[in-house]
């Protein structure tokens, strides 16, 4: 017998069924198979002890943070000027702009990422013109290291940045801004006392979009990185495919989830501290 | 029309801020022609007028926040056009109160201070003095979202009065709040605007509200100043068919004036107002208030007219009347008491007619 409750279930059961499987079901063996030992099955923590004991683990794992950080950072600095910009110009420029910032999300990251090749790389555009007036006499390395990672990774998650701010500040009413002029803000003062502290919101909600896009991000520090800048998930990649380890890329996958996890539980913490003692 | 500036001397009659031929255009749209008005110092000065008459706009030149296109701000003997808002020195309360959500309603108030680097000590005595004034005292602590909407509106009222501003702005303030509490705040606004001395502007389009709380109004219209003066006089003589529609004179007539000190309505009703004013020929309005025209039993002197409906409004009446040779009905209102029915006799008095110029 199926009672009214149990209409919501039936029709979600499709859905559940396709996340089960190939969502849930291989994290969970994932998380098994990296406590276990690959030859015995058993439980054991020498999978961890194994990569913790390697440079190249160590290495990647305080790039992944690093990148993670300067990515955010950048999208923050960059797309909050953004964001106000469209959420202010006169509306025809407003769309034109909110269409260049998302077209990236358009295009396919591969196509996306060697178009930065072609220009940061070593007979890349940008270093054909340096040359070219005589500032650099050898090609700067913009690619196949961190510097083009971040590029490469801000200019794929910047629109979320942007789209998480837009989301509070089109609610905004001018007039808050207008107040705080009347009463003697200046415009820069009033954007920090007032306009900033009502788009912390949409401003954590950005950075937690960005900062868990940016350390599981896998085609741009492939491509961009190369082999000698491996992250925590290009080093997942050349564990399970490169060296049939499977018990290693098993570990670093989960320390990966493990970082992803304490991130949100972090920005949940941020968010809601900050709402209660604002009352919002 | 220009600025009456005939009235008294000395300093208090002084012109606190004077608006001065302001022009402003967005694009190919002119939304004020060569707008001038004046407040002197303490005065109460409404901008009164139908929504898209421009008084939004001259409020929003008169605290920085637009540029005029042509024209100055004068503050006292000063030009403000380019003075940023942040330096004009103005309190401004907004229809939606603009309160800052996340700040107390004593934070709220002591923003202004704070921008002005007054010493904590005062700001915290001004701050409490300033809720105190506007009935709030012992709400200091509670969040915009935890105040009702008189409440929210008295906190920022104190915030725009506890800097001491040269002006206070108010953008229809009393628009949000239910008919009651419009009255109750209206009538504070007044008393508080008398206890500070502070001068200001107040816009709206509610001419009830205009005529309880201005000194002086300034009735717009289409981005032109239609009648600026007292509020009696705009309730006496509105200088237009427009002001006096929009004051809400009940009958306006078409007429044509046939000789000195005669009228003759449109279907051939001749009148004759104690003051015409306009040459022989010319087209008119002829305007009277529902109030002014009496209604008495068949018979007597009078015009005869026939009752087509009566609307009861507590104390009094409202009568639609049909007279012949006039193309539409009559308003005339009568006290309650007395109901009339079919045939009447009407008196339309001469004293009370406005021969008015149609601009509508």
């Amino acid at each position: 017998m199926t009672g009214k409750r149990d209409i919501p279930w039936l029709l979600a059961s499709p859905g559940i069924l396709l996340v089960t499987l190939v969502a849930l079901l291989p994290a969970a063996i994932l998380i098994v198979k990296a406590f276990q030992d690959v030859d015995t099955g058993a439980l054991t923590l020498e999978n961890f002890q194994a990569i913790f004991d390697s440079k190249i683990f160590g290495q990647a794992f305080w790039r992944t943070l690093r990148i993670a950080f300067f990515v955010t950072l950048v999208s923050v600095i960059g797309g909050y000027p953004l964001a106000l910009l469209i959420a202010r110009a006169n509306p025809r420029y407003s769309l034109v702009i909110f269409v260049i910032v998302l077209f990236p999300l358009m295009v396919s990251v591969v196509v996306r990422t060697f178009g930065w090749v072609v220009i940061l790389g070593p007979a890349g555009i940008v270093n054909e013109a340096l040359m070219g007036i005589g500032l650099i006499s050898e090609p700067l390395t913009m690619t196949q290291n961190e510097f083009g990672i971040v590029v490469g990774e801000t200019h794929l998650l910047m629109p979320y940045m942007v789209l998480a701010l837009l989301s509070v500040l089109r609610k905004l009413e001018p007039q808050l801004e207008e107040a705080a002029l009347s009463l003697g803000a200046n415009p820069l003062v009033a954007f920090f006392r007032v306009i900033l502290p009502m788009t912390v919101p949409g401003l954590l909600s950005g950075v937690l979009l960005v900062f868990s896009l940016a350390i599981t991000a896998f085609a741009t520090p492939l491509v961009m990185g190369g082999a000698r800048t491996p992250l925590l998930s290009t080093l997942v990649y050349r564990y399970a495919l490169t060296s049939y380890d499977w018990a290693s890329a098993a570990a670093v996958a989960f320390v990966l989830a493990v970082i992803a996890v304490a991130f949100v539980a972090v920005q949940k913490t941020v968010a809601w501290m900050w709402m209660s003692r604002h009352e919002f | 029309m220009t600025a009456d500036m005939t009235t008294g001397g000395g300093s208090s009659d002084a012109a606190a801020v004077a608006l001065q031929d302001i022009g402003k255009s967005f694009g190919e749209t002119e939304v004020l022609k060569k707008v001038s008005f004046q407040a002197r110092k303490g005065e109460f000065l409404t901008l009164l007028g139908p929504s898209g008459c421009g008084k939004t706009t001259s409020l929003r030149i008169i605290a920085g926040f637009e540029d005029a296109t042509s024209g100055d701000v004068m503050f006292g003997q000063t030009s403000v056009n380019d003075l940023p808002p942040w330096r004009r020195d103005i309190g401004l309360v907004f229809q939606n109160y603009a309160l800052f959500p996340y700040m107390t309603a004593a934070e709220n108030v002591a923003f202004g201070l704070k921008m002005r680097r007054v010493a904590k000590a005062e700001t915290a005595t001004r701050v409490k003095a300033a809720l105190a004034q506007v009935g709030l005292a012992g709400y200091e602590n509670r969040h915009p979202r935890h105040l009702s909407g008189g409440q929210r509106q008295r906190v920022a009222l104190a915030r725009a009065l506890v800097i001491e501003p040269k002006l206070l702005l108010l953008d229809e303030p009393l628009s949000n709040l239910d008919a009651k509490l419009r009255g109750e705040m209206r009538y504070e606004l007044k008393n508080l605007q008398r206890a500070t001395g502070v001068t200001t502007i107040f816009v709206t389009h509610d001419q009830e509200e205009a005529f309880s709380l201005s000194d002086r109004i300034v009735l717009m219209r289409s981005g032109e100043v239609v009648q600026y003066c007292a509020p009696d006089e705009l309730w006496s003589r509105p200088a237009t068919a427009f002001a006096a529609d929009f004051i809400g004179v009940e009958n306006l007539i078409p007429a044509q004036v046939t000789a000195p000190g005669q009228l003759t309505c449109a279907g051939g009703l001749a009148v004759a107002p104690t003051t015409v004013g306009f040459a022989q020929g010319a087209e008119v309005i002829l305007g009277l208030r529902a109030s002014d025209v009496a209604i008495q039993p068949k018979g007597g002197t009078g015009l005869p007219a026939t009752i087509l409906d009566g609307e009861y409004r507590g104390r009094e009446r409202l009568y639609r009347l049909a007279l012949p040779g006039l193309e539409r009905p009559v308003l005339a209102s009568a006290p309650s008491d007395i109901a009339f029915d079919g045939e009447v006799t009407l008196c339309l008095p001469p004293e009370k007619m406005m021969v008015l110029h149609d601009d509508r």
